[in-house]
């Protein structure tokens, strides 16, 4: 079974996508702020990480930039969402190096495929 | 070498003398008639005269008082000769010097060298004298220029001052300046005292361009400039004369207008008169003091086109969150229903995860409800377009009504909650509406952010003016002077919550601006109520300010004028301003003051004949006090106001009073100075 790190600090937001997740079968771990988030992504090992970008202490970038560039977590998909679509944040979003860079509002069945494609 | 004037009618000096006296280098010019006098003086200005008296003294004529008193021959030496017999003391006035008849030659020579020296000094001493005033004419106009040019802002203006500067202390015949105003474009402005010829116009510009041009040899030039480029603005004092191409001519002093980076053009004065050492000195002094406050104008001119700019800017951007956030509302609405329709059974029996998801977008639709209401709030704000409806208000009812609001939200989190207020607080003129959305944004802040078992206390009391200072300037960085001299009601709201970091403290109040968004979104903020509560302070002529510490709690304080006949009034009118600024409108301020004797005038009278011709609409607001009263009329036409001022009079009629009027619109004005403007009484009032 799989590991999806859902990080996010709207509760709304991160009991939605637990509910979707696990009725597909997934295993969550959950995360409410970017320290907390980088500590399970490093401890618990995800196989996937879904994470936003404004979130407190840390944030989803600069997450995202810590894990790709170690050798021990450069292997785990990481999709972004976040509340912004500037083109501008999708640079640096893709700069970052994260997989998939997804906007608010998402679809649930687009996240579903994607999150399939990461997993296969 | 000196002239000397010989006055004789018979042969009083032998010709012996005469030579010896041409011999050592003076010029001797001898007269005979009294007549020939005065016109030989006037025309040779003799250092000199050597008048014999003794023929003059039979007709009785005092010729060297009448010397003395020609103005051009006023500094003339007069010696007289005359036998002792032969001459009134009379005679003497006006003379400098006497020699008896008959004279030793020697003597004579002697007494003529002596008042020599008397006139050479006295020359010197003339001119010195004629230089020290007119170094002092000069440092007094450069004083005037200075203090001329530290007035104003206008560019045009400037320029006009050293113009007028350069004429008076150096009297030129014709100054040109080169004014650079931007790539390619000069003006070129000429001041002379005649009008000049084409031929010296189309000269003038080039000696300018090229008097740029050298000025930056074998540097890189500010701008490329060709004449083509350089419009002209011509100014001449007479008409009687023609200026043409000869008064290239004359002596001319040229300087760049520059500070020590910035370059703004060039100036030559040009004058039939030779320039001296100290004229070059005046005139570099007035072109570089030009410079300065020039380079503050065109940065000042930039500044009000980007404010301009802005401002437009900051409208438009107002205008469209209204627009959309209205278009928001609907769509809002029918999801609401739906979700409410959904959670209350009604479509049928829903499961535990249903409810938890409909729920979830329930709260959260409100959310956005809350987001969107704030939004326009603070757009209309912006806009100019939030309605206040001033009135007196009683500010203890506002926190009553705050305080039961929230008690049972404060209950929920075990938080104290308390009022601590002086007695009997004076009431101050506001929007009662606005005030409670100020405080309640304020205390569910305070019980938001407060942790459970907190403390959450409301001060209110009266300060005045001076103590405020005191009391809140080393805060933040205040605009006092346009705060109101009045006494004013201090509200502060004490917490025992999270608090907030120093360095945010300043930001709290921009829009947008969520410090901890995260806590600010999970207390269902939406990161616009400080600015809007800022922001409606302000509309009241208050301050609010913070202090904070974090974990300890936060203090938020505001201050509001009591009310006052003097402020009611202004804030009514700072709400007229900024109505008619942002919606370009204009409006007429009406003031009738000093009235002697109210006791004849019928306000409910008055107010109802003018609302008549207004078709009692909202066009017109009136304001009474002890002996004044001020109207305020919307939207006028020309027509309106005669017939508003004739029903003012009618209603005045046994009464001394002044009036002023001021229209707006008038660029940055405040309401203090509106107000000033109709202080001024009209006259020819018909």
């Amino acid at each position: 079974m799989s590991k999806i790190l859902v990080a996010d600090d709207e509760q709304d937001i991160v009991e939605t996508l637990e509910f979707i997740l696990e009725n597909e079968g997934y295993e969550c771990l959950l995360a409410y702020d970017g320290e907390d988030a980088l500590n399970k992504a490093k401890n618990e090992k995800p196989d996937l990480i879904l994470l936003d970008v404004m979130m407190p202490k840390i944030n989803g970038y600069k997450i995202c930039r810590l894990l790709k560039f170690d050798k021990k977590y450069e292997n785990i998909p990481i999709i972004m969402l976040t509340a912004r679509s500037q083109q501008e944040d999708k640079e640096i979003g893709e700069e970052t190096g994260a997989d998939e860079y997804v906007t608010k509002p998402f679809s649930i069945d687009n996240l579903l495929e994607l999150v399939k494609k990461y997993l296969k | 070498m000196s002239n000397i004037l010989i006055v004789q009618d018979e042969k009083l000096l032998d010709k012996g003398l005469v030579s010896l006296l041409e011999d050592i280098g003076h010029d001797i010019i001898v007269v005979s008639d009294e007549t020939e006098i005065f016109k030989a003086a006037s025309l040779y200005l003799p250092d000199i005269a050597l008048i014999d008296i003794d023929n003059i003294a039979k007709n009785k004529t005092n010729i060297c008082q009448k010397l003395k008193l020609q103005n051009e021959t006023s500094d003339l030496q007069i010696i007289c000769l005359a036998s002792k017999d032969c001459y009134s003391s009379e005679m003497l006035v006006g003379a400098d010097g006497y020699v008896a008849k008959p004279f030793d030659n020697n003597i004579l020579i002697a007494t003529i060298n002596a008042h020599l020296r008397i006139k050479k000094l006295l020359d010197i001493l003339y001119t010195n004298n004629n230089e020290l005033a007119k170094s002092l004419y000069q440092l007094n106009v450069l004083f005037n220029i200075s203090s001329q040019l530290a007035g104003t802002l206008n560019k045009a203006k400037l320029i006009n001052i050293m113009n007028t500067g350069l004429e008076k202390s150096l009297n030129f015949s014709l100054c040109f300046a080169l004014i650079l105003n931007g790539p390619e474009d000069a003006s070129l402005i000429i001041n002379s005292v005649y009008p000049i010829s084409e031929r010296l116009e189309h000269a003038l510009k080039i000696r300018a361009v090229v008097g740029y041009k050298n000025y930056f040899e074998g540097k890189k030039l500010p701008f490329e400039l060709s004449i083509d480029n350089v419009s002209i603005e011509k100014h001449h004092k007479t008409e009687d004369k023609k200026l043409d191409l000869n008064v290239l001519e004359y002596d001319y002093l040229f300087s760049s207008i520059n500070t020590s980076d910035k370059f703004f053009g060039t100036v030559e004065i040009l004058r039939d008169v030779e320039f001296t050492g100290e004229d070059s000195t005046c005139f570099h002094t007035v072109v570089k003091q030009v410079a300065m406050p020039l380079e503050s104008a065109i940065l000042y001119e930039e500044i009000t086109k980007t404010n301009a700019k802005l401002e437009k800017l900051e409208k438009l951007k107002s205008e469209f969150i209204s627009i959309v956030s209205h278009e928001l509302r609907t769509p809002l609405t029918s999801m609401k229903n739906s979700l409410d329709i959904m959670l209350s059974g009604k479509t049928g029996e829903i499961n535990k995860n249903q409810s938890k998801f409909l729920s979830m977008a329930s709260r959260n639709v409100k959310r956005l409800s809350r987001i969107i209401n704030d939004l326009l709030d603070l757009s209309k704000i912006e806009a100019g377009k939030m309605e206040y409806l001033f009135e007196e208000s009683n500010i203890e009812e506002v926190i009553d009504f705050a305080k039961s609001t929230f008690e049972s939200l404060a209950e929920e989190k075990n938080i104290n909650m308390s009022v601590k207020s002086d007695n009997s607080l004076p009431k101050i003129y506001a929007d009662t509406g606005k005030i409670e959305q100020i405080l309640s944004n304020l205390v569910s802040n305070a019980i938001k952010f407060t942790p459970e078992n907190g403390q959450v206390c409301i001060f209110a009391e009266v300060i005045n003016f001076k103590n405020l200072k005191k009391d809140i300037f080393k805060f933040q960085d205040m605009k006092f002077d346009k705060l109101l001299k009045d006494d004013y009601i201090k509200i502060t709201i004490e917490d025992t919550g999270v608090g907030i970091k120093e360095k945010d403290i300043p930001k709290i109040f921009d829009k947008f601006h969520q410090i901890e968004s995260s806590l600010s979104r999970k207390v269902g903020g939406t990161g616009l109520g400080l600015p809007i509560v800022k922001q409606l302070i302000e509309a009241h002529r208050g301050i609010i300010w913070t202090q904070s510490e974090i974990n300890k709690g936060s203090k938020f304080s505001f201050i509001l004028p009591i009310a006052s006949s003097n402020n009611k009034f202004l804030l009514e009118l700072d709400n007229e301003l900024k109505y008619s600024k942002y919606n370009h409108t204009n409006f007429v301020l009406i003031n009738i003051f000093n009235i002697s004797d109210r006791l004849g005038l019928n306000i409910e009278n008055l107010k109802e004949n003018l609302t008549d011709i207004f078709e009692k609409d909202k066009k017109i607001k009136i304001f009474t006090d002890k002996n004044d009263i001020k109207l305020i009329i919307k939207n006028v036409i020309k027509l309106d106001i005669n017939k508003t001022i004739e029903i003012l009079k009618k209603h005045l009629e046994n009464d001394n009073y002044e009036m002023g009027i001021a229209v707006y619109p008038e660029d940055g004005i405040t309401s203090e100075e509106l107000l000033d403007f109709t202080k001024e009484p009209l006259i020819g009032l018909s």
